[in-house]
């Protein structure tokens, strides 16, 4: 690259370069600054030319040295420079749609949408901007110009201090219009910026009247209304090149307007809106800079001079490392390499005197963006770690600029205060900020100087490829939540204390009226109203019984404060109860100044009503307590600064399956529907609600009726209840509070209800989140229910196995002593003797302690899978030999310090959890991986979509081995009715460990998974082998297994046995199919070009069902497995075989539960059936939970929102209130808490049971010519079937029963038998019921389907 | 009946429907009402969504309108009634 130097411009005077820079800051957006200086404009405009390789195509071919002084740059070669750059800007949008990989990676998903979108648009009329032409265009027209919009608001950039803004314009006549505006935006904004775009105008609706026949158009002009920011997709825009991609992304959303087949479209384009994310330039200098960061032990150099040179002078520092030695060199020194580097950039060097021109440029320097600054760092061939330093007085690693392995890795810290950005360089990152990043990989990252061996493993192991971090469990602990996740039972249960749960919380309800706008915010989606808040209630529910209060509109405009206020207030009657009430010492409950407000539906309703008033008066949010999106908040902490409370907001719904509240009231609180109050919300709205309230008679009928849902509510009668029950109130407002206080009532006794069935279980609700949760703590409760705390447990190795060896010893030595040595960086007043610490030389003196020993917690000896840890007694010695105990890694860590009992039951729970093989947190990364990818949902599938007695024959498949067709035929059989078979709870029965005959298994049982034993690759033949064999192996007949497994495994299916398999394809899991004519074949192809439906042509991951594992390895679990292979798949190859240990701990949760249930069904006894239907349904889903998902979500102010917006984990954001943020990032690690594995089996097993049910009993005794698959879900299955056409469908299957004497003998092990009429009959576990039958059947797509009978009657 | 995106109770939807849908392979049209965040106000919102489309695309739909699963080895062509 050959570079312009400023002198070959020396001799133009200054009108000339001042033109110059005039037509490229006009034609090409170049935007140098024009100084009264020559030599400056100089340059700037050399370095312009140089940052944009201008050389070449301004000289041409001739080199810097042979230039004569005609060769100066004229304007001929200044206006051909512009075209040519023109024409280049043109042809890299081409290559950009055509290739994407050759770009700069922030706009990747723009160039990903334009290479599968881009188009050039052209406006369909010369005065307007038409992007459908109007049916009728005078009409059109009309529309548009009666249409009042608002003015145009074409911001001057003096709003200085916002991070987010707005340009709106209108009167756009056309595509130049747009870019005109395009262009203005890009020129008041300093780059670079995010920008996001949106449009509207005059709209088209089509209607088609059935009268006339004819085709209808309404027009109507409608404004912006900027939405959501995930349907648009932001570009970040630098230089003019970035605006050429931004005028080619809107050409192309013009066009995606134009191909709409809706009957909505957009004719006329009249304004236009951009919304600008600013990206600050770092500048530096803060005033007031926390005094920690001068203190930190000289780590940082803080450097804090207003220049705007901080980013330089870091730059310096990484180039110059000796000037971070600060007791030599003081900020002088890197302020003067700081001159000399950014003056390089501008192609100006010198020795010790800047030249005067020179001066003046850094006199005039503004800063840099960060999009520079990772310019220049690439550039200069550094890595940077960018830190910052959050509220919590903590450094958190926010940043990551990773170029290339080989260059050297520095470390910063960005602190943004009063708009202000600074950066300062870390000399050592890792000692200031406890946080460690793997030099490899860049993603790894580990906080803490604790368990620092892990990173090490890490680092040595590290393939150096970038992945979202899965931090695993460090060690397979015993999952007992009930015990381990609740320290105020755990403590009553090793005190022998009596345990009670938490009773005392608070209930709030908003009540809200309509502020209607009836926008349109998409073609697709209405806006009809805003919610404003009228008022709300709240009840406490103290030891002295219920206070209720309520706040509204009619009091006062800000009442929502004085509501939180009083909640603060309230609070602390409701902590000095929790006290009183309270088992346990205070600082083992260190929830006890926690209340917990409910709300109903309020995750996504009630708590965005008040969110802006969150950091307000003396309240302010718990920053990380926050758990949920940014529109649905499922908890929220807040803490005062007046009072010692926290109120903690939650949402009652997530504990029951959803519902309205009404329902919550019957099902749980026993009230009778009338309790629950009525009131006609539409009928107010924010301009007439005080007049409407104020009125002293009763509401009419039709007030009542609800848009929301589309009816009436309200029965004459219900109607004439409210006119009498309206009686008793003096107004509307009166009638409205006493309402809203009603709501909040009924609330208490149902959550009432629910803790005290929750806590039967020893299950403290109120310290929970969800149902699955608690439902979840119930199931593994009584998986522990026969453990006694008081018991001694068994040991199961009596002698130890593991032979430590002199290198393992060097190891641990190693270990032990940098976790002394990290000890001793945090504590400098209480340091550990390293010289004391265990060495090899110990070896000897280890082995004796060793040959004799055990764990000196729960005396079990060591083996191979279970090697010792050194456990310290004396906390303030370190790892001295003396000082040291053995102890198994999990004893260790489960051993608390301060409290012998709760040491002593924990290692009792692990005694009970090893002996009874129950789970174990998933502790290996690869392990996790597989569980988590191979995880398959329920199936939804059809087969059959149209069925008609009495029309459709039975159909069947037929795969054609010679000429490798597949053939569809018909049966003479036509069919009569439509059975639907429905499983009983069929995922409870899957981890029930239930006997069935029909499962050939394992003695009949379906065992769970405990804890991961470990896991065989296949590497060579020989593990191969192993792996095969562990497959195959016989002893999956025998009752009584020791363990499961779950393979990675590629099974193929003989030609010979696809017609067995191929009408009704046994194996359920998901792949990639691509929706293209070869595919999915022409019929369903055309149906999906024809409306344009948004699958065509894309690829989609969907759950089917498949004759093989379709050329990939895919994970089963071992039943599944054996099944599959039993029936005639062939194991082609197998990668991997894991082995978990084997139980049945569950069975104890799913019989009790269906037992009470039955008997309160049956009416046997007392209770509440729904509680122990939704905790049986809710237990297996927690098991499952994918926390990779997660977001979180933070609040903050303006300074730190600008920090997350240049930040890569930023997702969504918002603006509350004035300096009030909400940001929602995607978080770098995330962990598993859960035992995955349990999850990985019970749907396996749901799998293997439905095909078990249609291979093993349909298939063996019913004539399948006589029957065929209509549509499955998960846990059901309908079937078209031809049987005697004289019978009513309530012959269910009798009249096609080929093989009697195997259906006589084995029908009631599924289905319910009539003759013995008993309610645990009919629910039995692993069996089935019919669920539905009728006369006809279609079924369009999965889950989506209508049975009807003849006489419009569907019998249950 | 079921059916997943719109609200049967809220929406007009009969059993003929479906049939319309399938025999004259035309999409049904139905709208949601619920209140939901928009620019960060809690708002009541009409979303208009297909209610019943006839696309199906886990497996091979002939014009039998029987479905057949995919095979390793064959494509769509293969397939016939």
């Amino acid at each position: 690259m050959t570079n312009l130097i400023p002198e070959t411009l020396f001799n133009l005077d200054t009108e000339t370069i001042t033109k110059f820079i005039a037509i490229l800051n006009t034609k090409l957006n170049a935007n140098i600054i024009i100084d009264q200086d020559n030599n400056i404009n100089i340059t700037r405009l050399c370095k312009y030319f140089n940052d944009n390789n201008a050389y070449n195509i301004l000289l041409g071919d001739i080199k810097p040295d042979e230039l004569a002084p005609t060769d100066v740059i004229d304007e001929i070669t200044i206006n051909n420079y512009i075209d040519e750059v023109i024409k280049q800007n043109q042809q890299r949008i081409t290559t950009i749609i055509n290739t994407p990989e050759v770009n700069e990676p922030e706009n990747e998903e723009l160039y990903e949408y334009l290479k599968k979108n881009g188009q050039q648009f052209t406006s369909k009329h010369n005065d307007f901007l038409i992007v459908n032409f109007p049916n009728d265009f005078d009409r059109a027209v009309a529309a548009l110009q009666a249409y009042d919009y608002p003015e145009a608001l074409v911001k001057e950039r003096n709003d200085h201090g916002k991070p987010i803004v707005t340009y709106y314009f209108n009167e756009i006549s056309s595509l130049a219009n747009i870019y005109d505006a395009l262009l203005h935006v890009y020129q008041s904004e300093l780059k670079p910026f995010k920008i996001h775009f949106q449009l509207s105008g005059v709209f088209e609706t089509s209607t088609f009247d059935f009268e006339t026949y004819e085709e209808k158009y309404d027009y109507e002009a409608r404004e912006i209304r900027w939405q959501n920011y995930k349907s648009a997709i932001p570009i970040i825009v630098k230089d003019e090149r970035n605006l050429d991609e931004c005028k080619m992304y809107i050409e192309t959303v013009l066009n995606s307007y134009e191909t709409t087949s809706s009957n909505n479209k957009l004719t006329i384009v009249h304004s236009i809106s951009f919304t600008i994310s600013r990206m600050r330039k770092v500048t530096g200098r803060i005033k007031d800079l926390p005094e920690i960061f001068k203190k930190s032990n000289n780590y940082i150099i803080v450097d804090d001079e207003d220049d705007n040179l901080c980013w330089y002078r870091f730059l310096a520092c990484c180039l110059f490392p000796e000037l971070t030695n600060t007791t030599k060199y003081d900020i002088k020194h890197r302020t003067k390499r700081a001159k000399k580097l950014l003056l390089e950039e501008y192609g100006i060097t010198y020795t010790t005197k800047i030249p005067k021109h020179a001066q003046r440029l850094l006199d005039n320097f503004q800063g840099v963006t960060m999009e520079e600054m990772k310019e220049l760092a690439e550039k200069h061939k550094i890595n940077i770690n960018i830190y910052e330093y959050n509220n919590d007085k903590q450094y958190d690693l926010q940043e990551q600029w990773y170029f290339n392995k080989d260059y050297t890795t520095y470390s910063a810290l960005l602190f943004t205060k009063d708009l202000t950005v600074h950066i300062m360089f870390i000399k050592d990152a890792e000692k200031l900020t406890a946080i460690h990043v793997c030099p490899k990989c860049n993603s790894y990252v580990h906080y803490g100087h604790s368990n620092i061996k892990r990173f090490d493993d890490h680092v040595k192991h590290c393939d150096g490829k970038y992945k979202k971090q899965f931090v695993p469990a460090k060690e397979a602990l015993p999952y007992c939540p009930h015990i381990l996740n609740n320290p105020v039972y755990e403590y009553c249960l090793a005190h022998g204390l009596p345990w009670k749960p938490n009773i005392y919380y608070i209930t709030y309800d908003f009540e809200t009226m309509d502020q209607v706008v009836n926008t349109e915010a998409s073609k697709s989606t209405i806006i009809n109203s805003r919610l404003l808040p009228l008022s709300v209630s709240s009840c406490v529910k103290s030891a002295s019984g219920l206070t209720t209060k309520h706040f509204s509109l009619q009091d006062n405009k800000d009442f929502i404060p004085l509501w939180l206020d009083w909640l603060f207030e309230q609070s602390l009657i409701v902590y000095k109860d929790k006290q009183q009430y309270s088992c346990v010492p205070e600082k083992i409950d260190n929830n006890i100044t926690t209340i917990t407000v409910f709300g109903f539906n309020s995750s996504r309703f009630d708590s965005n009503l008040f969110k802006q008033y969150l950091n307000a008066s003396h309240w302010k949010i718990e920053s990380n307590s926050i758990i949920g999106t940014l529109s649905s908040l499922k908890q929220f902490v807040l803490t005062s600064t007046k009072y010692p409370t926290k109120l903690r907001f939650i949402d009652a719904q997530a504990f029951v399956a959803g519902g309205t509240l009404k329902q919550f009231g019957v099902d749980f609180g026993g009230e009778t529907n009338s309790n629950k109050g009525v009131f006609p919300y539409e009928a107010l709205n924010s301009d007439n609600y005080n007049e409407v309230l104020s009125s002293t008679e009763p509401f009419a009928y039709d007030d009542f009726y609800s848009y929301l849902n589309q009816r009436n509510p309200l029965s004459k009668e219900d109607y004439a209840e409210y006119v009498n029950d309206c009686k008793n109130y003096k107004n509307r407002w009166d009638y409205l509070l006493a309402y809203n206080d009603n709501d909040v009532e009924m609330m208490i006794k149902p959550i009432d209800n629910l803790i005290a069935m929750n806590a039967e279980y020893n299950v403290d609700m109120i310290s929970n989140l969800s149902l699955s949760k608690c439902s979840a703590c119930i199931k593994y409760a009584l998986a522990y229910k026969d453990f006694d705390p008081t018991t001694e447990y068994d040991i199961i190795n009596k002698e130890n196995s593991f032979k430590p060896t002199i290198k393992w010893w060097k190891y641990k030595c190693d270990c032990y002593y940098k976790q002394d040595q990290k000890y001793n960086q945090t504590h400098s007043n209480n340091m550990r003797n390293l010289d004391k610490c265990i060495s090899v030389s110990d070896f000897d003196e280890f082995m004796k302690m060793y040959n004799n020993g055990c764990c000196h917690l729960c005396k079990e000896h060591f083996t191979n899978v279970n090697k010792p840890t050194l456990d310290r007694i004396d906390n303030d010695i370190g790892h001295e030999l003396s000082n040291c105990k053995l102890a198994c890694v999990e004893c260790n860590k489960l051993r608390k310090r301060d409290d012998p009992k709760i040491t002593s039951l924990r290692i009792q729970l692990k005694k009970f959890c090893k002996l009874n093989h129950l789970p174990t947190l998933i502790n290996d990364e690869q392990e996790y991986y597989s569980l988590r990818n191979n995880i398959t949902g329920g199936l939804s599938n059809v087969q059959h979509r149209y069925n008609i007695k009495g029309e459709t024959h039975i159909n069947k498949f037929r795969y054609d081995a010679i000429n490798n067709k597949v053939l569809s035929y018909d049966t003479p059989n036509i069919m009569t009715h439509v059975v639907g078979v429905d499983f009983n709870s069929l995922y409870p029965s899957s981890f029930s460990s239930t006997k069935h005959d029909f499962n050939k298994y394992h003695g009949g049982i379906m065992y769970m998974p405990g804890s991961f034993v470990r896991r065989i690759d296949v590497k060579d033949n020989q593990s191969k082998q192993k792996a095969i064999d562990i497959i195959t192996s016989k002893t999956r007949f025998q009752p009584n297994p020791k363990h499961l497994f779950i393979a990675k495994v590629k099974l193929v299916c003989p030609a010979s046995k696809i017609n067995y398999f191929i009408n009704f394809p046994p194996v359920f899991r998901n792949i990639n199919i691509k929706n293209e004519e070869s595919v999915i074949g022409s019929y369903m192809y055309s149906y999906l070009q024809e409306h344009k439906l948004a699958s065509l042509d894309k690829e989609e991951r969907k759950l089917t069902m498949l004759l093989d594992t379709y050329g990939e390895y895919m994970t089963f679990s071992n039943y599944y497995l054996w099944f599959l292979l039993d029936h005639g798949l062939v194991l082609e190859d197998v990668k991997s075989v894991s082995i978990y240990e084997a139980h049945t701990g569950f069975r104890e949760f799913v019989t009790t539960f269906m037992k009470k249930r039955q008997d309160i069904i049956a009416g046997k006894s007392n209770g509440n059936e729904k509680f122990y239907k939704i905790s049986m349904n809710g237990s297996y889903g927690y098991d499952g939970m994918n926390t990779e998902k997660f977001c979180k979500v933070k609040i903050c102010d303006t300074n730190k929102a600008y920090q997350y917006i240049i930040s890569q984990t930023y997702v969504n954001g918002a603006q509350l209130n004035d300096d009030l943020f909400i940001i929602q990032q995607q978080p770098k690690t995330y962990h598993c808490t859960t035992c995955l594995q349990e999850s990985f089996w019970t749907l396996d097993n749901a799998k293997f049971w439905y095909c078990t049910f249609y291979y093993d009993f349909m298939n063996r005794c019913l004539d399948m010519n006589r029957l065929h698959f209509i549509e499955g879900d998960t846990d059901s299955a309908y079937f078209a079937i031809s049987g005697n056409k004289d019978e009513t469908p309530s012959q269910l299957f009798n009249n096609i029963i080929k093989d009697e004497s195997f259906w006589c003998k084995h029908v009631y092990k599924f289905f319910p038998n009539p003759q013995l009429h008993d309610i645990a009959d009919e629910k039995k576990l692993l069996g089935c019921a019919i669920e539905k039958v009728g006369d006809h059947m279609i079924a369009l797509a999965p889950k989506c389907y209508t049975i009807w009978n003849n006489d419009e009657t569907v019998k249950l | 009946m079921k059916l997943k995106g719109v609200s049967l109770k809220k929406n007009n939807i009969v059993r003929n429907d479906y049939k319309e849908v399938l025999m004259e392979k035309s999409i049904k049209v139905g709208k949601n009402i619920n209140l939901q965040m928009k620019n960060n106000i809690m708002s009541k919102v009409t979303v208009n969504k297909n209610a019943l489309t006839g696309s199906h695309t886990k497996m091979i739909v002939l014009e039998n309108q029987a479905c057949l699963p995919f095979i390793t080895g064959l494509t769509a062509k293969d397939y016939s009634y």
